[in-house]
């Protein structure tokens, strides 16, 4: 699921300069010993994506372009997913482990459903995911102690 | 040893071994739950036993762990533990091609084999090799996260730029919070959540386990190819051939294994991605590294499950322990009076034998008992509807990367960071790389200022960075390494030329 390489390599390139660009600049505030591996790490980025950048240049025309950058995407599954998984961890200390956990586990299955299932499937579904939960459950906060919130 | 051996095989010790291995192989195939964790969970259980006893469960347990982080591996693309990272460079193209369970059967075979090397190295050479373990200083230290690095343009060849580019993200990340030498704060924004830096483990549940679970979402296509013949059976002989027909890269990548996890702090991901890369630079295909070959399962697993006799060597020989979840054994010994040291093997060799002897079965348990478990969770995987299988992982990550330090913070982290890992890898920034530097920054930037600081105070930096013959050795593999895939273009082009 690849775009294609040209697309691909340059907003790489692009994000590797911004990113090292301001990585080496806030090395200024640090002090020798703690900004001689940033600096480093930022250079070796910036001279790669100059690298990459340049290489696209070159091999201008070659090869035809696969995909546009946000081609083959179901939007509505992905934000539906992005917002679950990020809302899931935001609630996950002010309303709890269990409450926020069964509504995710509900979420992610409905960005996930695409063929009609009979009553009797669905029921399967429900009780699988309080198994799961359940099992979970007893194995984190019970078995190995951990405080779940 | 004929005592110690009888003693390894009660009733209690050998059920001790089988129960340790199961739970360790369940628990390692969960994201998120560790090895460190799994001992340090059965630590207090040990107390009340008999030291051999109690020392067999927790080598069970951490032998099992490290071998269940292939099953995630392979399955989800997300390493159960660090140390399967580079099983899941081949392990899930395997799978995704349909043949998971063959790479199921393969790992627990390699996992065996390689178990065994590291725990005879424990039981014959225990003395003589953690001498190793004195002879690196910070120094060295820094030149093995180098030589780590270096590893990414043999993973991303072809793409040697990206590989860079996401190897140099992932030691930015690293830099993140308090400095490890200095205590300088580096791009925490003004948020204290990030003091502590970017956890690995919820990262890399992130970086490998998101993307996964939204291609799953978001595409139509099951998870993995299934095909008719594969609820039969465990593949058992064909994956004995490809283990046969790799004989020497699975002895060879054992003897890695064991050889780093002799080192403290270098652990089975650095033992499995030096094996990787070894078998794939002397592979006759090794353009099939990356697509699924067997051989970078096979030496990936054999050279990780070594790790475990590897490490044992410098806990119980020095008191210096060569991974996390030794260190946890290690305190469990001297709760239990055991004083480690150079003498342990002759003042103390009743128990210390009955536990390598202990550890030596449980390692030959795994194979029935990984087999059986790893069959059961293949099974499930691709049985599984996506409705239910997408749900399922989200739980185990979210659980999984707020388990490893009780911190919500990190799930954030880990969603955040698997989401941006998604639009990386659409561009063609893969995981590996970012999560290679991620580990590896911390012990190259703690050996490099050191190393720094030591040289400055001995008045002759240059010398300590150059001067060392364990130094020197490394800087030349690491230099081999990079060079390889020029090595290996000059030499197909010539091999052509004279064809024609």
């Amino acid at each position: 699921m690849e775009l294609g390489s040209r697309t691909g390599d340059l907003i790489a390139a692009a994000l590797a300069l911004a990113l090292g660009g301001y990585a080496l600049s806030q090395t200024g505030e640090m002090s020798e010993l703690g900004a001689v591996f940033p600096t480093t790490a930022a250079i070796v980025l910036i001279l790669a994506a100059l690298g990459l950048a340049l290489r696209v240049v070159l091999r201008r025309g070659d090869g035809a372009e696969q995909q546009s950058f946000w081609s083959g995407l179901e939007w509505p599954r992905l934000i539906g997913l992005s917002i679950t998984l990020l809302a899931w961890a935001l609630l996950l200390k002010p309303i709890g482990f269990l409450p926020v956990a069964a509504l995710g586990l509900l979420a992610v299955g409905i960005t996930a459903y695409r063929e009609r299932m009979s009553l009797k499937a669905f029921a399967l579904h429900l009780l699988a995911a309080t198994a799961l939960l359940a099992g979970f459950y007893g194995l984190f906060a019970l078995v190995l102690r951990v405080p779940l919130p | 040893m004929l005592e110690s051996l009888v003693a390894a095989l009660s009733p209690l010790n050998l059920a001790l071994a089988l129960c340790g291995v199961l739970a360790g192989t369940v628990i390692g195939a969960l994201p998120g739950l560790s090895a460190t964790m799994a001992v340090a969970v059965l630590v207090p259980f040990t107390f009340t036993m008999d030291p051999a006893s109690g020392l067999i469960a927790l080598g069970a347990v951490y032998t099992g762990a490290i071998y269940g982080g292939a099953y995630a591996a392979i399955l989800v693309n997300t390493p159960g533990t660090p140390a399967a990272i580079a099983t899941a460079m081949d392990g899930f193209p395997m799978a995704k091609r349909g043949d998971g369970d063959l790479a199921v059967t393969l790992s627990c075979l390699a996992s065996v084999v390689g178990g065994l090397v590291g725990a005879l190295a424990l039981l014959f050479l225990a003395p003589p090799l953690s001498q190793i373990a004195l002879a690196f200083g910070p120094v060295e230290y820094f030149w093995l996260a180098i030589f780590g690095l270096s590893l990414i343009a043999t993973l991303s060849a072809g793409h040697t730029l990206m590989g860079i580019i996401g190897g140099c993200i992932g030691l930015l990340l690293s830099t993140v919070g308090s400095a490890v030498v200095g205590g300088d704060v580096r791009y925490t924004f003004g948020q204290t959540q990030l003091l502590g830096g970017i956890p690995i483990i919820p990262a890399m549940i992130g970086l490998y386990c998101i993307p996964v679970l939204i291609d799953l979402v978001i595409r139509p296509e099951a998870h993995l190819e299934r095909r008719s013949e594969q609820m039969a059976g465990f593949r058992l002989i064909e994956a004995l051939g490809k283990v046969w027909c790799a004989k020497f890269n699975l002895v060879r990548s054992a003897v890695i294994g064991t050889a780093v996890g002799i080192l403290p702090a270098a652990g089975g991901s650095v033992a499995g991605l030096v094996a990787y890369t070894e078998a794939k630079r002397t592979s006759k295909e090794s353009d099939n590294f990356g697509k699924g070959a067997t051989d970078g399962v096979i030496a990936s697993e054999a050279a990780n499950s070594a790790t475990v006799g590897g490490g044992f060597i410098p806990t119980l020989v020095l008191g210096i322990p060569g991974t996390p979840p030794d260190a946890i054994i290690l305190g469990a010994l001297l709760v239990q009076g055991i004083r480690t040291g150079p003498q342990l093997f002759t003042q103390q060799g009743d128990i210390v034998y009955t536990f390598v002897i202990g550890l030596i079965i449980a390692t030959m348990l795994m194979l029935p008992t990984g087999l059986v478990v790893g069959r059961y969770a293949f099974r499930l995987i691709i049985s599984v509807p996506k409705t239910a299988l997408a749900p399922g992982i989200a739980l185990l990550t979210v659980i999984g990367s707020y388990a490893i330090e009780v911190n919500t913070v990190h799930v954030l982290m880990m969603v955040g960071l698997g989401l941006v890992g998604w639009v990386l890898a659409r561009i063609g920034l893969q995981a590996s790389p970012i999560v290679l530097g991620l580990i590896l920054g911390p012990i190259a930037e703690a050996g490099f200022v050191q190393a720094w600081l030591i040289g400055g105070a001995q008045g002759n930096i240059p010398a300590m960075f150059f001067g060392r013959p364990i130094s020197l050795a490394i800087i030349a593999l690491t230099l081999l390494t990079l060079g390889w895939p020029f090595i290996a273009a000059w030499r197909a082009k010539r091999k052509a030329a004279g064809a024609a």
